[in-house]
């Protein structure tokens, strides 16, 4: 059988015709070029555990790993797909699809994996891998390109304050902290232990309704400030870091310091965030300050911000004292800058929610003994406080102490006792007086034999204050006791809170003295 | 070492002194009512983004700030050197790679211009092309292939940033809609398909081969006898 020249012409260019064909749409040619795909992977080199839940959501961004896919060829590259993969804690992602990246285009793939709860339960970090896979297509045929990566799942309580790369890094206090609001992960206020904790401060401070007003919102944190002071929390430095060659942390949930009974700073303001949170408020923040951290408090009514310096727990400093010594660290340092507020409102909102923590025993609180000793406090405390003023002075105290009154030989006085054991006394003199502060003091202290033990200046408006702390010993009892020496339009006031040694030990006195001090107030303050 | 490894160690060894600072106790404040404090920053920026995508779904940004006078001596204390402004540009870019940035201090008219190449933003899904913005942009107007968008975000130390955020779509771009999705405005367009994408050198020599197939199977004697007709054709 012959081909005519006709028909084997045909057969020749229907030949070409297919080889061409092939070669045109499936992208390569010596003539054409072919795909280019370059992959560059960004990761997170460790996963914050106590904040697990926050890789899983999107809008938070905080991906795990972000590859950028560039098409460095001139014919487009199709049908490319990326999937991802954690060793030992999640299964192969769903691959991302793009249909197409066009020659000189690029996407950017991010990975946001839902983590397993075992996660929270790591109680050191743990070395593991992440994969990444790309497939597409090239001459007909798929490419599939796998990667990976070393990653560490921190402990639970681990926390790495920046997962910017070294040599990505601008080194700015952002920088070194673009993972803090991580930090609202730790703040537990729904966590039983927490929550019972937060009741017992607020039954010190009378059960007030914290969210009704500023007041109420002022009462239920002085309420919580003197728990931890009864309870004893005491500030202490971080025994025992880790290393990772950045800037890392171990930081205690709530439950871990209240139980423990100490913590750093960032575990105290962690701590007493979430305690007020306990009560309704909410808007509490933790700042981030060079060095330092602080919790503040939005007030329900006035929006007012309460910084609160949780350090001084250590010095069994007062409420008051706690929050004027934060605000004066505010105003002479940390305003100036870099600094960082922390919502912890808008971020436990946003889903940077805590980890589930084991469970403890109910009663773990009566166990370890802290519920008994605030307990034992509010009962001495008899309930409410009541207001007692005159044209000099106005001042709270307990309103089941008995009261009596006249003139001794500072003059007029009012006086309460605690009436178990009169083992806690409350005294209010006031008289006329001519001279300095000073010589008034001297006076005072010349009618007794106590040994003074400290002593503080102040000024409220034009009337200068003086508060001074005493011991002695009566009837075999060590006593101690809190001073206050005002001299205001004319008139000396001697407010002195006398109580047992006891008393002072398992916090008793001390709350009663943060609540007189912190109410007691001249009439006459003038400028 | 590197010498920026080096300085970022000796950083986070001043700041490792974290736990270590001494507050100063302030003495008793009697009644006095308790008084707060207020974050200094109420920084207000307006942030102009003229976006430009192009075809390949690369988008061409360039960027304005402008402040008051207190504002721009505040954004300036924040981002004092222009590799640090890097920040601000990238606050709702977090899935997106930026390149080629320059970054411009105009102190005398209180602004910073800022340009560079956004990658990442774009994407062809499902035969659709999607641009994605982080954040809930409202569409103020839109004009041919051209959308404005308004937004604000707040920042890291207070205050906020109002963005008006211009996009040209590519001139070709059709079928344009807005949505919002996770959070995320996206806007959907078609550009013209580019066929089934082959190489165009080859689609011309295959299209010729056709043809010349054509011209083969149609003519008596094939393509040999083409020449015969030309010269037939010409006396």
């Amino acid at each position: 059988m012959s081909i005519s020249g006709k028909n084997l012409i045909s057969l020749v260019l229907l030949v070409l015709i297919v080889v061409v064909g092939v070669l045109t749409f499936t992208g390569a040619s010596a003539l054409g070029g072919e795909p280019k795909l370059d992959i560059k992977v960004h990761h997170k080199e460790q996963i914050i555990s106590a904040a697990y839940k926050v890789y899983g959501r999107p809008s938070l961004k905080f991906w795990v790993a972000k590859t950028v896919l560039r098409n460095t060829g001139d014919v487009p590259v199709r049908n490319v797909e990326v999937s991802y993969y954690i060793e030992g804690y999640t299964s192969w992602s769903t691959p991302t699809k793009y249909d197409e990246i066009p020659p000189g285009g690029a996407v950017v793939d991010t990975y946001y994996p839902k983590l397993p709860k075992k996660v929270a339960e790591l109680t050191s970090p743990v070395p593991t891998k992440l994969y990444i896979k790309v497939t597409y297509e090239k001459n007909g045929r798929t490419e599939e390109v796998i990667q990976s990566k070393d990653i560490e799942l921190l402990g639970v309580h681990d926390i790495v304050y920046s997962s910017i790369p070294a040599e990505e890094s601008l080194l700015t206090f952002p920088d070194v902290f673009s993972n803090s609001p991580l930090l609202a992960a730790w703040v537990t206020p729904t966590d039983p232990v927490v929550r019972e904790f937060s009741d017992l401060g607020n039954k010190l401070a009378g059960g007030a309704g914290a969210s009704l007003s500023d007041e109420e919102a002022l009462k239920t944190m002085q309420g919580i400030w003197q728990a931890l002071l009864i309870r004893g929390i005491t500030y202490k430095t971080e025994p025992e870091g880790f290393w990772t060659g950045k800037f890392a942390q171990y930081v205690k949930f709530p439950r871990d310091t209240i139980l423990d009974g100490e913590g750093t700073c960032i575990d105290l303001t962690i701590m007493y965030a979430s305690l007020v949170a306990a009560q309704g408020l909410t808007d509490v923040y933790i700042m981030l300050v060079p060095g330092h951290a602080f919790p503040i408090v939005r007030l329900p009514q006035s929006g007012s911000m309460i910084p609160i310096e949780t350090t001084t727990l250590n010095q069994g400093a007062t409420f008051k004292e706690a929050v004027q010594t934060a605000v004066y660290n505010w105003q002479q340092k940390f305003s100036k800058g870099p600094y960082i507020p922390i919502s912890v409102k808008i971020w436990q909102a946003s889903g940077v929610t805590p980890p589930e923590l084991p469970p403890l025993p109910p009663d773990i609180l009566e166990r370890k003994g802290i519920k008994q000793k605030i307990m034992a406090v509010i009962s001495k405390l008899g309930g409410e406080l009541r207001t007692y003023s005159n044209n000099y002075f106005s001042v709270r105290y307990p309103a089941s102490w008995s009261e009596d009154g006249g003139t001794d030989d500072e003059g007029s006085y009012v006086s309460w006792t605690y009436p178990e054991d009169e083992g806690m006394i409350l005294y209010v003199s006031w008289t006329p007086f001519q001279g300095s502060l000073g010589d008034y003091v001297s006076y005072i202290e010349s009618l007794y034999e106590e040994q003074r033990i400290g002593m503080q200046q102040g000024q409220i408006g034009s009337c200068p204050y003086i508060v001074a702390s005493y011991a002695w010993e009566y009837e075999g009892q060590p006593w101690m006791s809190n001073e206050i020496y005002l001299l205001c339009g004319g008139t000396g006031i001697h407010l002195s809170f006398q109580a047992e040694k006891r008393y002072w030990d398992d916090g008793t006195a001390r709350t009663v003295w943060e609540r007189v001090a912190s109410t007691f107030y001249p009439m006459m303050v003038g400028g | 070492m590197a010498v920026k490894t080096r300085v970022m160690l000796l950083i986070l060894a001043l700041l490792i002194s974290w736990t270590s600072l001494n507050v100063e106790a302030q003495p008793i404040a009697l009644g006095q009512p308790i008084k707060g404090i207020e974050l200094p920053i109420k920084l207000e920026i307006d942030d102009l983004l003229n976006m430009t995508v192009m075809e390949n779904g690369l988008v061409k940004v360039d960027e304005v700030v402008k402040a008051t006078a207190t504002g721009y001596l505040t954004l300036k204390q924040q981002y004092p050197l222009p590799f640090l402004f890097k920040r601000f540009i990238e606050m709702d870019k977090t899935d997106v790679e930026l390149e080629n940035l320059t970054v411009n201090f105009d102190d005398a008219n209180r602004r910073v211009t800022a340009s560079y190449v956004a990658l990442g933003m774009t994407a062809k899904r499902m035969d659709k092309w999607v641009f994605t913005m982080e954040g809930d942009a409202k569409l103020t107007t839109r004009a041919g292939n051209t959308l404005v968008f308004s937004k604000t975000l707040p920042m890291p130390m207070g205050g906020k940033k109002n963005m008006i955020i211009t996009i040209h779509l590519p001139e070709s771009a059709s079928d344009i809609s807005v949505t919002t999705e996770g959070g995320n405005t996206k806007i959907y367009y078609r550009l013209p398909s580019s066929g089934f994408g082959g190489n165009p050198i080859l689609m011309g020599v295959l299209a010729i081969l056709v043809i010349l197939l054509i011209l083969n199977l149609v003519l008596k004697e094939g393509l040999m006898g083409l020449p015969k007709m030309l010269r037939r054709g010409k006396s």
